[in-house]
């Protein structure tokens, strides 16, 4: 099966995080950015006079070849986390609730900050394309962002269309920037 | 007989010109259809809604200053040395 | 609850002390959020004819039941308080996550009540109430604040709005900004400087509920839909930049202090030419679906490295107002308003009405601190910002508005004033468009083109614009009232034309978001109740129907220019505009509400 992913454009996005509660909404039922998947990051954005930075961007889970949160969970964590090869996504076992005690180490670990701590559940959530809601179309962070900058799309047709070395070093810049915000349970 | 026709905004993107003159041309409706000859099938989308084939509801024509909804529509004559402006709605900011 | 959160958080600057009052449901039927409820928040927590920067005014924040959800369209918060500028009702609005932190954390609602001994910050972090010192942050531009602010309390994303030094020096059209956008007009920023308050900081974690997210999702995309449409290019491509060269081939763009209705140097400032030579992204304000904000950045010359998120009064105000033809200066001086939190229509009026009394001789050289106030001169007008904002020599006058500025100066300056009700104009030339000039003159909050879109029936050409007649007061009346529910419901106005049937599609997104039961009509009602309650303020604080004016200017100096040269609005017109908007409300002829007609709102505040 090919892998698709959630894509963002930074050309197109605006920063309006309008993703973020598609997808709590989707997922938890309610509108809270700090339960959705994928996480807008605004760069370059140091407080003065434009309201937003020269960029913005969102990121959902990149589905690493060999993801580094998986092997940092086996090894220190509890060991919930794990890779789908079918579906081609990395889940986390919905049945587990203590992931609060654990120190973190997949979101530490995680290049992209992709994996947030639900701390009401006690677990971590981290995008899985709404492989269970969605049955057709789209997942709704796709759907609902109104500025077109969201795609689902083949890793090979991501990386046919762009540099693909530079736009990592942006992602990683993008991610390094949300890691430094408090504020994520 | 000569008419100056300014453009503003997305109508002066899509035509590429902020000024014009037109020579016989008797009405707005008899000028506009000069100016989709001249500027092609984008002037008219912007123009016209296609399902309806009327004016668009954003757009907005004055004859020397008065909006042509108040004459006689796309049906007001023009004069020599009429200036007729084309753009969007203005509203606030 | 659904949407809302059902309390109303109130904080007591004076004693420390803190409380959450939870209001019964139907206020918030009856009011809506957002300016509705502010409104009534200050309605009964003040009492009559108090001083608007004494201890006994109050500062009241409102989000609105979409807010946070993604119905939103822009997630707003509205500030209500008696206005030091106009004496009369201070309301306004800013889009910021800010307002979505504070319905997290718990809150429809914020009242501030008396004033901190030193300067102080709040950090409303969910439940809990933290008084800051703010003594290493006073006096501060705001973005230094807020950065300070999100350091000292180790969060990038916590929600800050803030003052700036102009606040500080109760500057009366001083604002409340927050990530670069403004709850700017009617001077609210020198309230919250009167209180010691340089910043409130606010964190919330908890979810927000709706009543429906299935048909809430449906109907949201279809608006998302449209909100990418014909019906929003203008504000996604040019930006409101683009009015320059529509007012001005209207005849309509206010130049040097109103002298003249067209600018010859509006080429350059266009929106074009700032798309071209100035912005170098566009943003959206927090779940937004249109996306306006224009940044726009100097790129060398004197003023290379000024930043601004460019709207089209801001432009208006200090680009042909003050005869600036420069767009470089124009984005360096509406740079300084924001550094130095305020107002930049009223600053640039202000200053203009400054520009032609020196250019007539009312002002001297000396008055002006040696300044060469001409217009275009934008060196001069930068020092102007500069004084203003440190109330120092002529700035000090000025900081008070062109009201209280040309009162002061007498010498016939009264005649050059551009203001109602205290409130400078916005940047339409409202002596050619008479159904606009109704608006303005009998809106709450003064001078302003965003309580009514009375503008929106003559440039569209529904009416003729250079007539004033029966029929226009009920135009007014019914643009007020879609214009208060949008304020209330605080969805971003440049949406409205994204709506197909605009109070039953609002009715059907309240309802799928609270799930109380709404229909279009009730909510007509709802924006002619807090309309109602508006103005009853007003008339608390001592309004009689002289304060329906215009400026002097608009009914004694004709257009001397362009299309709509001779233009003027006389006595006798505006007498008939306003009879006609008076009995289109169900008021008396003098202009005041009759009791009968708020029995018939609902409206029991005040007795």
């Amino acid at each position: 099966m090919q892998r698709r992913f959630i894509v963002c454009d930074p050309a197109k996005c605006k920063g309006c995080g309008i993703c973020e509660l598609a997808c709590s909404a989707a997922k938890e039922g309610v509108f809270n950015p700090l339960l959705s998947r994928i996480h807008v990051v605004d760069l370059g954005s140091n407080g003065g006079p434009i309201s937003k930075g020269v960029s913005t961007v969102a990121i959902a889970c990149m589905l690493c070849d060999d993801p580094i949160c998986v092997k940092v969970c086996e090894k220190y964590g509890p060991k919930i986390i794990s890779s789908d090869e079918e579906k081609g996504i990395v889940s986390a076992d919905a049945s587990y609730t203590g992931c609060d005690k654990c120190g973190g180490w997949c979101m530490k670990a995680c290049e992209f900050g992709s994996l947030t701590l639900n701390l009401k559940k006690g677990r971590v959530v981290v995008c899985d394309n709404c492989s269970e809601e969605i049955l057709v179309g789209e997942p709704p962070c796709v759907q609902f962002c109104p500025h077109d900058a969201l795609s689902f799309s083949a890793i090979e047709e991501v990386v046919e269309g762009s540099e693909s070395e530079t736009a990592r070093k942006i992602l990683q810049e993008f991610s390094r920037v949300r890691r430094e915000s408090k504020g994520v349970l | 007989m000569m008419v100056t026709v300014k453009f503003f905004a997305n109508f002066r993107e899509v035509t590429g010109q902020a000024q014009v003159t037109m020579p016989n041309v008797s009405s707005v409706r008899g000028l506009l259809d000069e100016l989709v000859r001249e500027f092609g099938q984008r002037l008219s989308d912007l123009l016209y809604d296609p399902q309806t084939g009327e004016l668009r509801d954003t757009v907005i024509i004055l004859v020397n200053g008065r909006a042509i909804t108040l004459m006689e529509g796309l049906g007001t004559w023009l004069e020599d040395g009429d200036t007729v402006a084309i753009f969007p709605p203005v509203s606030g900011g | 609850m659904f949407g809302y959160q059902g309390k109303i958080l109130h904080v007591h600057l004076d004693t420390g002390e803190t409380r959450v009052e939870a209001l019964p449901e139907e206020i918030y039927r009856k009011y809506i959020g957002g300016v509705g409820l502010a409104t009534y928040l200050i309605h009964i927590n003040t009492k009559p004819k108090i001083d608007p920067l004494g201890p006994e005014n109050v500062l009241a924040f409102a989000s609105g039941p979409l807010v946070g959800t993604f119905a939103s369209m822009g997630d707003k918060y509205v500030v209500v308080a008696k206005s030091p500028l106009t004496g009369f009702i201070g309301d306004s609005i800013s889009s910021s996550s800010w307002s979505r932190e504070l319905k997290r954390a718990g809150h429809d609602g914020l009242v501030i009540h008396g004033r901190a001994e030193n300067p102080t910050y709040l950090f409303i972090d969910d439940g809990n109430v933290y008084f800051k010192e703010a003594g290493n942050i006073w006096g501060e531009d705001v973005w230094t604040a807020e950065e300070k602010i999100r350091g000292e309390l180790e969060d990038k994303n916590v929600g800050v709005i803030s003052i700036g030094p102009a606040g500080e020096k109760l500057v009366l059209f001083a604002n409340i900004m927050s990530d670069g956008r403004h709850a700017g007009r009617s001077g609210l920023g020198a309230v919250m400087g009167s209180k010691n308050l340089k910043a409130i900081a606010v964190r919330g974690t908890g979810s927000i509920r709706v009543a429906n997210l299935r048909e809430l999702s449906k109907l949201c995309l279809g608006i998302y839909e449209k909100a990418q449409g014909p019906n929003t290019e203008k504000y996604r491509v040019e930006g409101t930049p683009t009015n320059v060269l529509s007012l001005n081939a209207h005849g309509c763009l206010p130049t040097r202090n109103w002298q003249q209705s067209t600018f010859e140097s509006a080429e350059e400032i266009s929106g074009a030419h700032f798309l071209k030579n100035h912005t170098v992204s566009v943003t959206a304000c927090s779940s937004c679906p249109v996306a306006c904000a224009h940044n726009c950045v100097v790129k060398g010359g004197p003023y290379a490295g000024a930043a601004v998120s460019l709207d089209y009064e801001g432009l208006y105000a200090m680009g042909p107002d003050c005869g600036v033809g420069d767009s470089s200066a124009i984005i360096k001086a509406l740079e300084l308003c924001d550094f130095y939190g305020m107002d930049s229509i009223s600053a640039g009026v202000t200053c203009a009405w400054a520009m032609e009394c020196y250019e007539k001789g009312l002002l001297t050289k000396e008055e002006t601190d040696g300044l060469e106030l001409t217009f275009g001169n934008h060196e001069a007008l930068i020092q102007l910002i500069h004084k203003i904002a440190a109330r120092e020599g002529i700035g000090d006058m000025l900081a008070s508005g062109v009201k209280r500025a040309s009162e002061r100066l007498g010498r016939g300056s009264e005649h050059l004033a551009i203001h109602i009700k205290g409130l400078e104009l916005p940047g339409y030339d409202i002596r050619s468009l008479k159904t606009a000039a109704l608006g303005w003159a009998v809106a709450a909050r003064g001078g302003c083109h965003n309580r009514s879109g009375a503008y929106e029936p003559d440039l569209k050409g529904k009416v003729d614009r250079f007539k004033a007649e029966k029929g226009r007061g009920r135009l007014v009346m019914e643009s007020e009232g879609r214009a208060a529910v949008l304020d209330s419901l605080t969805m971003c106005k440049f949406l409205r034309a994204c709506l197909t049937d605009f109070y039953p599609e609002l009715a059907k997104l309240y309802e799928l978001v609270t799930g109380f039961g709404m229909s279009g009509d009730d909510l007509r009602r709802a924006g002619e109740r807090i309309i109602n309650l508006k103005k009853l303020y007003n008339i608390r604080e001592g309004w009689t129907q002289k304060d329906d004016h215009l400026p002097p200017r608009v009914m004694e100096d004709p257009v001397p220019d362009g299309v709509a040269k001779g233009s003027l609005v006389t006595r006798q017109e505006l007498d008939l505009l306003l009879d006609d908007y008076y009995e289109a409300q169900g008021w008396t002829r003098d202009g005041t509400i009759p009791k009968e007609k708020l029995n018939e709102l609902g409206i029991s505040v005040g007795e």
